[in-house]
């Protein structure tokens, strides 16, 4: 919604709601139950919500583990949790005034004294993509090997993600998990989407350019399972 | 009149070398410390700072002072001297080195929160002869590298996450399985408890009044005093709305036949 001087609009995101008012041409401002502040803008002022990927690599953990026959690939969607972020534009240049995720847990990926943190997801499995407050993920499970494996967790890379608008929700590029141990995967990220977004519009480019596949190792903790800790 | 002429002209060239060399250490520290904090860390760069400062300034003042006089000489008397300065500060030699110890071994840099032997605080600032603390009281602390390098060193800001450990005792004549059950998804529903490592629940040991249970959740290290507190009191209520006791001490006085009769009667 575009705001002119002394136009207000209420918005809600997460559990939490705002006003925000313009007040004169160079000041807007905006309030939760909590707090109020102030913020400077110039020009035209746009407040509208938008859809981001976490900051955090997401972390896959499967409840039960995800077996792959031998020589098999596996195309599957998965329920991918995004980021609202409430925003207000304001010549060319962007505010965010707040971001919520559903359910946001986080989650340590390495050794206690070495290792990332990362968002946690328990993932959904869908085999029609769906519309929502969340992307389809389309993931591709293969095993090139000649015994049977399976899968229990992936991490994966936000910066390498792409967003897209496709005809029945959003989507994000196509991922690659070659299982090739009990407790290793290797991850290549695609460009492109899935045929069933239809005509799908970019809402968001990967912000590096990914490896061309890369080796995750999920080590179990072997010193604090040792010693019970 | 010539003597004279060459003096000033001496005297003018001392002048310059030390205000010259004074520019440059003030300076060229600073961009060093830079360099070698972006590169190395902060700790490194402060110290190397130091360093290049203090013998930028000694180098500008011996080559302004042999403008005037003959520096052997000089040099000879100042190792006579350093002998003597030397023998009367072994404690700041001792200092020295106990700081060289500690740029080798980093148990911690500027900026991390420690705890040195009694005291603990924020590192402020290192140079070779003390470190500075400011503690979380927010008193200026500072103690001499060779207690730091003789002392038991915690470093609170090492690692990204640190464990929650909670002792909870219960009573008895509770079932210590359904508390342990209690506690646990008590710590797993908590949304700001890391899903992995896995929050754990053990039964530790039998106490004078009750049964000792511990609790092992991990989180964000810079969440760690917020949550402990969190978690403690969650733990209690989760425990209160499961019904289940937290006894505090007491003590079961048996008496004999006939003694509380004769108590009574006094």
């Amino acid at each position: 919604m575009h705001l002119k001087v002394g136009q207000s609009t209420s918005e809600e995101i997460g559990d939490k709601s705002f006003e925000i008012e313009r007040v004169s041409s160079y000041l807007v401002k905006i309030a939760n139950e909590e707090k109020q502040w102030l913020s400077g803008v110039a020009g035209d002022v746009e407040v509208t919500t938008k859809y981001a990927f976490n900051e955090l690599p997401y972390f896959f953990r499967f409840p039960n583990p995800l077996a792959a026959a031998p020589k098999t690939l596996l195309k599957i969607f998965l329920k991918l949790p995004l980021v609202e972020k409430l925003v207000l534009i304001s010549g060319g240049k962007e505010l965010t005034i707040h971001s919520h995720m559903e359910n946001e847990r986080k989650i340590w990926h390495g050794e206690v004294y070495k290792g990332v943190m990362c968002v946690h997801v328990e993932p959904e499995i869908l085999t029609e993509p769906g519309n929502g407050e969340f992307a389809n993920l389309p993931v591709r499970f293969s095993n090139k090997t000649d015994d049977v494996l399976s899968i229990k967790k992936f991490v994966l890379e936000p910066e390498y993600m792409i967003l897209y608008q496709g005809e029945n929700g959003l989507y994000t590029n196509k991922v690659y998990v070659d299982i090739v141990g009990e407790n290793e995967v290797k991850m290549t990220y695609g460009r492109g989407t899935t045929d069933k977004a239809g005509k799908a519009e970019l809402l968001i480019e990967q912000k590096a350019k990914p490896q061309k596949s890369i080796l995750t190792k999920f080590t179990p903790m072997m010193h604090a399972k040792y010693f019970g800790f | 009149m010539v003597q004279l002429e060459a003096q000033v002209v001496a005297l003018v060239k001392a002048v310059i070398i030390a205000v010259a060399g004074y520019i440059i250490a003030r300076s060229a520290s600073p961009a060093l410390e830079k360099i070698i904090s972006r590169e190395i860390n902060a700790h490194i760069g402060r110290l190397a700072r130091n360093l290049t400062f203090y013998a930028l300034i000694a180098l500008a003042l011996l080559t302004a002072i042999g403008q005037f006089i003959d520096l052997t000489a000089l040099l000879a008397a100042a190792g006579i001297a350093g002998i003597a300065i030397g023998l009367a500060s072994q404690r700041s030699v001792s200092n020295i080195i106990s700081g060289l110890f500690l740029l080798i071994d980093q148990p911690f840099t500027i900026g991390d929160a420690v705890s040195v032997g009694e005291d603990e605080g924020t590192v402020i600032d290192m140079s070779l002869l003390s470190t500075r603390l400011r503690t979380f009281d927010n008193k200026y602390l500072r103690i001499p590298n060779d207690t730091v390098a003789g002392s038991k060193i915690i470093n609170y800001t090492k690692f990204d996450i640190r464990r929650v450990d909670m002792e909870i005792g219960i009573a008895y004549k509770e079932e210590v399985g359904k508390a342990i059950e209690v506690l646990i998804e008590m710590a797993k529903n908590h949304n700001e408890v890391l899903v992995e490592p896995e929050p754990q629940v053990f039964a530790t040991k039998f106490s004078e009044s009750s049964v000792d249970l511990v609790v092992r959740a991990w989180v964000p290290r810079t969440e760690f005093f917020r949550l402990r507190s969190e978690l403690i009191m969650k733990a209690k209520k989760a425990l209160e709305e499961a019904g289940i006791e937290i006894p505090f001490p007491h003590r079961t006085i048996y008496l004999g036949s006939g003694e509380i009769e004769k108590l009574k009667k006094q």
